[in-house]
């Protein structure tokens, strides 16, 4: 069911990428990293630059989990996988530096392997949950290649199975990150999270945090400076 | 469907393109982000936190109006107090509870503000929301039953393990200016009040109360 989900999803991005109009900017981002949730996780994304003031994706992240939730009790062992929709929006920009709005519904399937912990992996517990993310993104041109991401974010989950229950907000977090264009096409770049966060009575995270390293590879136009901003994620 | 998604998005697009231009033609209004780390002077330590301000400048940069926030979590604060549980109960085989503190604030925030030679400086007085608690910690929140942790808190603390007030804060801030315009380092000192707070642990509810606080921060924001 996982394995079909995640082929699904992969298939999704693909489809995406193969009908991009050539002459519009679109990048595809990928990205491995850790978090407060995950020992590692992998992203991929597809983003669409509409014009200079508009970018929308699709953005997928499969995950190890090391202490997620599932009704609000931790668990260790099992999967997570999210596909959410960035869509980054410019309020107003001056000379080096821009003001970005950002907002990220998602859906998160996950499970727990064993959830009856007698040792036999013979059971899963499925689990569902909304995402939702809100934040603004400030991106500083630091040089004709380096730019500089910073902003405030609010991410939100809400689990709607098993049970329902608000799972944890961000109050709020920080973001930072570095993206460098390393040739035309190619950009690295590296970004985190971090910052309080509460939700479920308390049992879910107190503190959350996220480190992810990767590459944009982009098409269509030529890259611009505005290739190098880079969004937020888990 | 194609065609009204692709409408939709042409719409906003241009809406929002309009919007940044007369923006930036009038710049009558600027912003702010302002993204801190902080240390809170509490009675027998140090608390960190992370938090942030944001919103907008007025009245040609002379007022700030935005929202305030900041938290001290349990996790970067390893600093733990113990108690014990109410009515002589036992948890793990012991009456003697160890505990971590958590606790965030969220309020409106409006600074004056002005100049001294190139140093901005703004007077933010923040009113809102201060909440948090004490918690069990590490192998702790494995209960023993399976239960979620926060109902053996809740029983342990006799329904009393957070709680919230209303939060009032003043200080000042400097903002140093960078060879980016828009881009400020700066450092803040603030006096922190929350009424109505109240725990099991600190049923004084001064734990956070008539306390000082600084922060070290960056700002990015319109010039």
């Amino acid at each position: 069911m996982t394995m079909k989900k995640n082929l699904t999803i992969c298939a999704a991005l693909l489809t995406a990428l193969t009908f991009q109009k050539a002459q519009a900017q679109s990048m595809v981002d990928v990205g491995f990293g850790a978090s407060t949730m995950d020992r590692y996780y992998t992203n991929l994304a597809y983003r669409y630059q509409v014009n200079d003031n508009l970018r929308i994706g699709l953005e997928t992240q499969f995950s190890s989990p090391k202490y997620r939730f599932v009704e609000a009790k931790p668990f260790e062992k099992g999967y997570a996988t999210t596909i959410s929709i960035p869509l980054s929006f410019k309020i107003i920009e001056q000379d080096r530096i821009r003001l970005d709005g950002f907002v990220r519904p998602g859906f998160r399937f996950q499970g727990i392997i064993d959830p009856d912990n007698n040792g036999i992996e013979d059971s899963l517990l499925n689990s569902r949950a909304v995402l939702f993310e809100a934040g603004l993104l400030v991106n500083v041109k630091l040089t004709e290649k380096l730019n500089l991401s910073s902003g405030i974010l609010l991410p939100a989950a809400f689990e709607i199975a098993p049970t329902s229950l608000f799972e944890y907000m961000g109050t709020p977090n920080f973001t930072a990150g570095l993206s460098y264009l390393a040739s035309p096409k190619t950009i690295v770049f590296i970004k985190g999270v971090t910052g309080p966060a509460f939700g479920a009575s308390g049992d879910t995270y107190k503190y959350i945090w996220s480190v992810q390293a990767g590459v944009r590879f982009a098409f269509g136009k030529n890259t611009t400076t505005k290739s190098l901003l880079i969004e937020p994620s888990f | 469907m194609k065609k009204n998604i692709i409408t939709l998005i042409v719409a906003l697009s241009a809406t929002i393109t309009l919007n940044a231009q007369d923006n930036s033609k009038k710049n009558k209004i600027g912003w702010f982000v302002t993204p801190e780390i902080g240390a809170m002077f509490l009675e027998d330590h140090v608390g960190n936190s992370v938090g942030a301000s944001f919103g907008m400048k007025v009245w040609q940069n002379r007022l700030k109006i935005g929202i305030n926030a900041y938290g001290r979590s349990g996790p970067i604060n390893p600093k733990t107090f113990t108690v014990e549980a109410y009515n002589g109960q036992i948890y793990k085989g012991s009456s003697t509870l160890t505990l971590r503190a958590d606790y965030g604030t969220i309020g409106v925030m409006i600074a004056p503000t002005f100049k001294i030679k190139n140093v901005e400086i703004d007077v933010p007085i923040s009113y809102g929301m201060g909440g948090g608690g004490f918690y069990l910690v590490g192998e702790d929140r494995k209960t023993p039953d399976g239960a979620r942790v926060s109902e053996w808190e809740n029983i342990l603390m006799n329904g009393e393990d957070a709680a919230s007030g209303s939060w009032l804060e003043f200080g000042v801030r400097g903002f140093y200016p960078t060879k980016i315009k828009g881009v400020q380092f700066g450092a803040g000192v603030y006096y922190s009040m929350v009424q109505g707070w109240k725990t099991y642990y600190d049923p004084s509810g001064e734990f956070y109360n008539n306390k000082l606080r600084a922060s070290l921060f960056v700002n990015f924001g319109s010039y």
